[in-house]
């Protein structure tokens, strides 16, 4: 599109908004189980409760993450890395991607964090203590391990 | 005096033509003044008009023309047109700076009237004032300058036919055996005075050009160019609103999404027509993007084909140069 090769419209905002359908996302997106992904082999069905799998990667800056359509690097104060995360909206556990962790699947519980004043996905550890790999339980939150 | 006419109202003026005519029939010639051709009534009005309108130049040759029109038996119009053509010849003189092209004038209609006329052996001269004047003439083009033979010589570029030329229909016969062109006429219209005198019926002092023909396939070309550009230009400012409409669209969307403080929901009003309204920026960058390129480009060469096929002289470059200060102007013709 010429558009998008000047660098005028572009739909990119759209990455991570919860959604129902693949209409509701941008050109060249997805809607993979709730959110706006980049249409790609990564992408789920409607409704499917699997894990997403670049949800809570490891990342030092948004456009690690935006190629894999989630819209923030999630960096905490203090640290050097951090993890790709959408923003929440409703119940973080519902909302709130999967996360791949172990076999059979074993999931962890989500919740939101406050940072530079925007509420973001994160992965729960206050109750459990466990984190994925290269990741440690901060402060009831799993953070890239330094 | 034609001074003294020129300033008269129209009715006076009717009069003095009236006057002339019944002089002729004084002389015994009843078939020319009865008949008076209607080319020289038309010239004469010229020449009053041109008085008034303050233009001597223009109304001596407008009463020359009169004169020339008037058999030479019409004694009486013959010498009112001849006072009021030198009359006016000697005003131009004085505005004019071709003064010694207007005396020249002057001279050779005084002589030209004067070679007709037969000087009594004693008594009043009849002609007594013409000669008079032609001897105020004689001495104000003195010796020094250039000849009068030299600034009424017939141009070598042919000149416009005059604008007092009356419209095309048949003289009458007492017209056409008065005519200037006759045999029988002393002014020939292949002498100098007569020559000058046709090619300043119309404008004295400046011949106007004829206006350059024009190419009609190149006026085509020139002209669809010039479409060609505006439905250019109208894609161009269609690409600047698309821009300007995705822009927008971008701001919005993330101001409601990846800077908000919580998550976005895809499909609610607002986002959706955040949506519609980039990608109808998007739309409409496409379409002027097209059209302007193309119109444009198709407009910049039919413009340029147009332009060459005018021929030299339409687009020039001028060097300016003034103190402190140089630089070249582009000038073009449309």
């Amino acid at each position: 599109m010429i558009g998008l090769a000047v660098g005028c419209y572009n739909d990119d905002y759209l990455f991570g908004a919860l959604c129902k359908r693949d209409n509701d996302c941008g050109s060249e997106q997805c809607c993979s189980n709730r959110r706006c992904r980049t249409n790609d082999e990564s992408c789920l069905g409607l409704g499917e409760a699997v894990p997403f799998v670049p949800a809570y990667s490891i990342c030092t800056t948004d456009a690690d993450c935006l190629e894999h359509g989630i819209p923030h690097c999630v960096v905490l104060p203090n640290a050097n890395r951090g993890f790709c995360a959408d923003l929440c909206v409703g119940d973080p556990n519902l909302d709130c991607d999967l996360h791949v962790f172990g076999a059979p699947l074993l999931t962890l519980p989500r919740t939101c964090i406050e940072v530079g004043g925007q509420s973001l996905c994160a992965l729960n550890c206050s109750s459990t203590n466990l984190c994925p790999e290269e990741m440690q339980c901060q402060e009831g939150v799993c953070t890239p391990t330094p | 005096m034609y001074a003294d006419t020129v300033t008269l109202p129209p009715h006076v003026r009717l009069l003095c033509l009236a006057l002339a005519a019944s002089l002729s029939l004084g002389t015994g010639t009843v078939s020319a003044a009865q008949t008076a051709p209607p080319e020289r009534d038309l010239a004469y009005e010229l020449g009053i008009e041109a008085e008034a309108a303050g233009d001597p130049g223009r109304a001596a040759a407008a009463f020359e023309r009169a004169y020339r029109l008037t058999a030479p038996a019409e004694t009486g119009p013959r010498l009112l047109f001849l006072r009021a053509s030198v009359a006016a010849r000697l005003r131009a003189g004085e505005a004019s700076p071709l003064a010694r092209v207007q005396l020249c004038q002057a001279q050779a209609l005084l002589r030209d009237y004067l070679d007709l006329q037969v000087t009594p052996p004693a008594g009043a001269d009849p002609a007594a004032e013409q000669r008079a004047d032609l001897q105020q003439i004689d001495l104000r083009l003195g010796v020094e300058g250039p000849s009068c033979e030299s600034l009424l010589a017939p141009p070598e570029i042919p000149q416009p036919d005059p604008p007092v030329t009356e419209p095309p229909k048949p003289a009458p016969p007492a017209a056409s055996a008065s005519s200037p062109s006759s045999p029988s006429s002393p002014s020939s219209p292949s002498s100098p005075s007569s020559a000058s005198s046709a090619s300043s019926a119309s404008s004295p002092s400046s011949p106007q050009p004829k206006p350059a023909a024009t190419d009609p396939r190149a006026r085509a070309l020139r002209l669809s160019g010039g479409v060609a550009l505006g439905v250019g230009a109208t894609g161009i400012a269609l690409l600047i609103a698309g821009v300007v409409l995705g822009r927008k669209a971008n701001t919005r969307g993330q101001a409601l999404c990846r800077d908000a403080m919580i998550g976005c929901t895809a499909y609610n009003a607002e986002l959706r027509a955040i949506e519609a309204s980039g990608r109808r920026g998007d739309t409409l960058l496409a379409v002027g993007a097209v059209v302007g390129g193309l119109g444009v480009v198709s407009g910049a060469v039919l413009l340029g084909l147009g332009l060459r096929r005018r021929g030299p002289g339409r687009v020039s470059w001028n060097p300016q140069i003034a103190p402190g200060s140089a630089g070249l102007a582009l000038s073009g013709r449309f």
